[in-house]
């Protein structure tokens, strides 16, 4: 064993360049990889001790069930007579926007107002100034706030109020890890501004509880759990991590298979690595054999050259991986939604790396080592280095199957039964290869003799098949992504059409009273203005109970300005029957979730008021997700009052953009608020759906772009191996043009092959990934295609592979015919 | 002797290499001599005495550094390389030692190569190509590959090649280098068919075999770049050669100019 691993060795150093493009790839899949593992597990360690901190000042908190009424301060004199409690703190919380005074800079935050007396039992925490006083304008910021609005002691900013900005004077600043998830994202004030600037006097949202020493969490709730208050419950802390769950299961979902994807290319690029190197040693290892040695012990060294490649290449990519983990957190700490972690890493994690970049490498060298351990040794040692192959059928009876099985996926209903369609589909497009370079590579009678030489070549020999295999995987699986994002848009775009429909869209972060709506209504050039409230309320239906988003609409107006997508229902009669009043318009998604149909009835609640509602009508929503539609009056009567929505048309005749303007300019004041046209929404949201587009093409561009680069490899070699054949072209009278157009040609047709067969089945897998996304977001999504991207594929698959050509094109016409027909 | 109009005229051929280290390899000094149309001109000489050298820029493969090569009364010394890849395929054949066949082609399209170099269809070669087979006695050899023939049957296939364009000018360098007794024979014979006062096409056959010299009209031997001697193994009646009488007179002939 020693003695091959010394021959593996040697062999790797000697051609450790034609190894490079399988190397890279590597490195960048495991280093994407251990990134992803190390990442995904800090933030879910940094999410649950922001779990297990939570009750940062107290044992416990308390908070409201959704459906009972407010806290309020007599609630929390009943709990603090409870037993086993000492000391409560309430708090009053809310979501808003705040903005710096000084420079601009917005940020989503928390008001979080406590009883300013506490600030001597906080002394403990860590404050770059000081804590707010009671009854005052004053604030103090966690540091990842400050460093966000990019204000310090001193400044001032503005936070967004129901009766509109209210203005606060920074005067700390202090470490939120200290309190745990009660201070990320949370602005401290006293607690009677912030019952003041949302309307809320007398209002708790949250009361934390210190016990007496005798007590645990757990035990006092135990023993008297039931004697809080009605409407009151113990928070439960798994909440927290449960609402942050999914996001960081989707990211890291996104992630590991985008790693995956890469270390499958990077076993590509090494099997292709692998079989132009064995091809090249084809007569060292016949003479070896003549010799007396054995095929396995040649395969021995191939082997370890495989596993040098993969241990250097998971090295180098777990060293790799922690700046890839590094730039992931700052990437989705950005966002506001996930915390910055730091990176630590776990063994199992560097295990894992090296491990899997190490399988990818091995598997890669699989089929040269199978070459190696078959082949007869008279075949390696013909004076030409390549063998004609017949036809394999065996390899299109079973693409033909793994095709059949993916289409037949398209009518399957499980997610799971999908997802194996299209991995049956791409596996199908790898095998299916070789037979597509023989039925569509025939020789062309109306090409120049170069591309007829080349198709016969490629269809006869069939040493280009890895690099085919690979490129017609990734055509395929582009093409299956750019159909689903199609299918994405185009339903956007018509929703959006539709279902905003006013000239100009308002939203603020918070309800605003009355009177900031008189400011939209008031404003020349207004013709109708359309409120709404958005809220969350405990919705049953179905049997089924969950927290469910509603936008609560003025039916008198609302219809006026937007179109719902329906599905059962018409702008012609469902908006009359809503007028009508206790009635609800729900998402497909949770009517069919639940088994409801129209004419049923759910019931909403919140804060200790609950109102029965029929169904009228349903609608397909994309942008919306599950938000269910009820009337204004209905949420008053659930307690939500207020408007965070306008809906604005403009009179005949105005200028949309100057309105537009002029309502911005009248709520300037107020953090937060956006003000934007319909063609500004709809070009926001195609900007959005253009990121992910663009998202979708940068990942196909490093995929062609690994692949042209592990093709120009397989190329050079190839340009290598054939010098006597080239030379006697050139002997015979071709010229140096005639060679290039030689090597160009080889990479054009199987660019074509390629894309041909990638397209063709990748519009299957297109088919079932918009089924498999439909399904997830709970909507109905129809296929779409899109010609220009499916062009832009194919221009950029063949462009790849011709690029990949050009230098050992020009590597061959120079090669000297005397030269490479000397006799050796 | 056979006289007329000369194919090849080359004059005081000279060609100069240069080394790695700046120091100069002399591969020709100064050669003189003509080929005539329907002569087969055999060239000896020890490795590297330049007799490969001489053919190579006979066949337009490479440039001289001086003196001047005639072809059919055109100076190909200084062609661009473009011209010289043109007129070296509607004018010259050649045959080498190691066969060199296009592995991925059929035998009738490695014959026919020089056809499809030229973009003509297989309609056009198709016929010519079996025909030619069919002469050298390879017709069932078609649609083989290279990698299923013997190694006389790959050098009648690199002769066909070569013959197939009907060249002006064939050269061979060492034909019969990897062939046994009897396919060496057969391998002259055609070349021989192929360059004699019926055809008009002149040959040039560089070997270091005095049998397969012995198929010549005229030898001339090689050192050190120079043409240092020259055998006229005149015929009445251009034939096959390669009898007895030949074959003595060119060892002897060999030996006395110590080759």
């Amino acid at each position: 064993m020693l003695n091959a691993f010394v021959r593996g060795w040697r062999q790797f150093r000697f051609d450790y360049r034609k190894y490079l493009a399988a190397g890279i790839a590597l490195v960048f899949g495991v280093a994407l990889l251990f990134g992803t593992l190390v990442t995904s597990q800090s933030i879910g360690a940094q999410l649950s001790d922001r779990v297990s901190s939570f009750g940062g000042i107290g044992d416990l908190g308390l908070v409201p069930t959704v459906d009972g009424p407010t806290i309020t301060m007599m609630d929390v004199a009943t709990v603090a007579a409870l037993p086993g409690v000492s000391t409560v703190i309430p708090t009053f919380s809310k979501q808003t926007v705040a903005r710096s005074h000084k420079n601009g800079s917005e940020r989503q935050v928390v008001v979080t107002g406590y009883p300013s007396e506490w600030n001597s039992s906080l002394s403990g925490l860590y404050v770059d100034g000081r804590l707010p006083d009671s009854a005052t304008l004053e604030v103090a910021l966690p540091t990842d706030v400050a460093k966000g609005l990019r204000v310090v002691p001193g400044d001032v900013i503005d936070v967004a109020g129901t009766q509109g900005r209210v203005r606060f004077d920074v005067v700390g600043q202090f470490d939120p890890g200290r309190l745990g998830a009660l201070a990320y994202d949370n602005i401290f004030v006293d607690i009677s501004t912030a019952q003041r600037m949302f309307g809320a006097e007398n209002q708790i949202s949250r009361i934390d509880i210190q016990l007496a020493d005798t007590y645990t969490a757990n035990g006092w709730q135990a023993k008297f759990g039931d004697q809080l208050p009605t409407g009151m419950r113990v928070q439960d802390t798994s909440a927290v991590s449960s609402s942050f769950a999914p996001l960081l299961s989707a990211i890291t979902l996104v992630l590991t298979l985008a790693s995956l994807v890469t270390l499958v290319i990077a076993a590509l690029l090494a099997a292709i690595a692998f079989e132009g190197i064995v091809q090249s040693r084809r007569e060292t290892y016949g003479a070896l054999r003549a010799l007396g040695a054995s095929a396995g012990w040649i395969a021995k060294s191939v082997l370890i050259e495989a596993a040098v490649l993969g241990v250097l290449g998971s090295v180098l990519g777990v060293g790799a991986g922690f700046a890839v983990s590094r730039g992931l957190n700052v990437l989705l700490a950005s966002g506001g939604t996930l915390p910055e972690s730091v990176s630590e890493f776990h063994w199992w994690q560097v295990v894992i790396g090296l491990l899997v970049g190490f399988l990818a490498s091995l598997l890669g060298s699989a089929r040269a080592v199978r070459r190696v351990i078959t082949q007869v040794p008279t075949v390696t040692l013909t004076d030409f280095a390549v063998t004609v192959r017949p036809r394999v059928h065996l390899g299109t009876i079973l693409g033909l199957a793994l095709l059949g099985v993916g289409l037949a996926a398209c009518f399957a209903d499980p997610l799971m039964a999908k997802l194996a369609g299209v991995l049956a589909l791409l596996a199908s497009t790898a095998v299916l290869t070789g037979p597509t370079l023989t039925v569509l590579v025939r020789p062309l009678s109306f090409i120049h003799w170069p591309g007829r030489v080349s198709a016969q070549r490629i269809r006869r020999v069939q040493t280009l098949g890895p690099t085919t295999a690979m490129t017609a995987v990734v055509v395929c699986l582009s093409t299956a992504l750019v159909g689903g994002v199609t299918a994405i848009s185009s339903a956007m775009q018509e929703q959006l059409g539709r279902q905003f429909g006013a000239d100009i869209q308002v939203s603020s972060p918070v309800p605003l009273s009355d009177d900031l709506s008189q400011r939209i209504k008031s404003t020349s050039g207004v013709a109708t203005t359309s409120s709404t409230v958005w809220g969350l309320a405990e919705f049953t239906g179905g049997g089924l109970t969950s927290q469910v988003g509603f936008l609560a609409v003025d039916p008198t107006s609302y219809f006026d300005t937007a179109q719902l997508p329906w599905r059962t229902g018409s702008d012609r009669t469902t908006p009359d029957q809503f007028r009508v009043g206790n009635t609800v318009i729900l998402p497909v998604s949770v009517v069919e979730s639940r088994g409801l149909k129209i004419g049923d009835t759910v019931s909403i609640s919140r804060a200790g008021q609950k109102r029965m509602l029929e169904i009228i009508g349903t609608f397909a929503s994309l942008s919306t997700g599950n938000q269910i539609i009820i009337d204004r009056e209905a949420a008053a009567f659930l307690g939500v009052t207020g408007s965070n929505g306008w809906n604005v048309t403009a009179d005949p005749g105005i200028d949309v953009i100057d309105l537009r303007n002029l309502i911005a300019g009248k709520l300037d004041d107020v953090p937060g608020v956006s003000v934007i046209t319909s063609a500004q929404m709809k070009q926001r949201a195609e900007s959005e759906l253009g990121t992910y587009t663009s998202a979708v093409f940068a990942v196909v561009v490093l995929a062609l772009l690994l692949g042209a680069i592990g093709t120009a490899g397989v190329f050079g070699l190839s340009v290598q191996q054939r010098r006597r054949e080239i030379g006697v072209y050139r002997t015979i009278g071709a010229s140096r043009r005639d060679i290039r157009s030689l090597v160009r040609w080889e990479a054009i047709l199987i660019g074509i092959a390629a894309s041909i067969l990638g397209l063709l089945v990748g519009q299957a897998a297109s088919i079932l990934l918009t089924q498999i996304i439909a399904a997830s977001l709970g909507v109905t999504l129809a296929v779409a295609f899109s010609p220009l991207g499916l062009v832009a594929i194919v221009g950029l698959a063949v462009t790849s592979l011709v690029v990949a050509a050009l230098a050992p094109s020009r590597r061959a016409s120079r090669i000297d015919p005397v030269a490479a027909l000397r006799a050796e | 002797m056979i006289e007329g109009t000369p194919v090849v005229e080359i004059s005081d051929l000279r060609r100069t290499y240069l080394g790695p280290g700046g120091e100069s390899t002399h591969a020709l000094s100064g050669v003189d001599l003509s080929v005539y149309a329907g002569e087969l001109l055999a060239i000896v000489g020890p490795s590297g005495s330049g007799k490969s050298t001489l053919l190579q820029l006979i066949g337009c493969l490479d440039s001289p550094t001086s003196g001047s090569i005639f072809l059919r009364g055109r100076d190909v010394g200084s062609l661009q390389e473009k011209e010289k890849v043109i007129f070296r395929r509607d004018h010259i054949g050649f045959v080498f030692q190691a066969f060199y066949l296009v592995p991925s082609m059929t035998v009738l399209e490695n014959v026919a190569l020089s056809s499809i170099i030229r973009d003509e269809s297989a309609v056009q070669w198709r016929s010519g190509a079996l025909e030619l087979l069919q002469r050298l006695g390879l017709e069932g050899t078609a649609e083989r590959f290279p990698h299923q023939l013997s190694g006389g049957q790959k050098q009648r296939v690199a002769v066909a090649r070569a013959l197939f364009s009907k060249p002006e000018i064939l050269l061979a360098d060492e034909p019969t280098g990897n062939l046994d007794a009897a396919n060496s024979d057969a391998v002259l014979q055609l070349i021989r068919s192929a360059v004699n006062r019926d055809t008009g096409a002149a040959g040039v056959l560089v070997t270091h075999d005095f049998h397969a010299a012995s198929f010549a009209d005229r030898v001339i031997a090689v050192h050190d770049g120079k043409l240092v001697d020259e055998l006229i193994l005149a015929r009445e009646a251009l034939g096959v050669g390669g009898d007895s009488e030949h074959v003595e007179r060119v060892r002897t002939w060999m030996a006395s100019v110590s080759l």
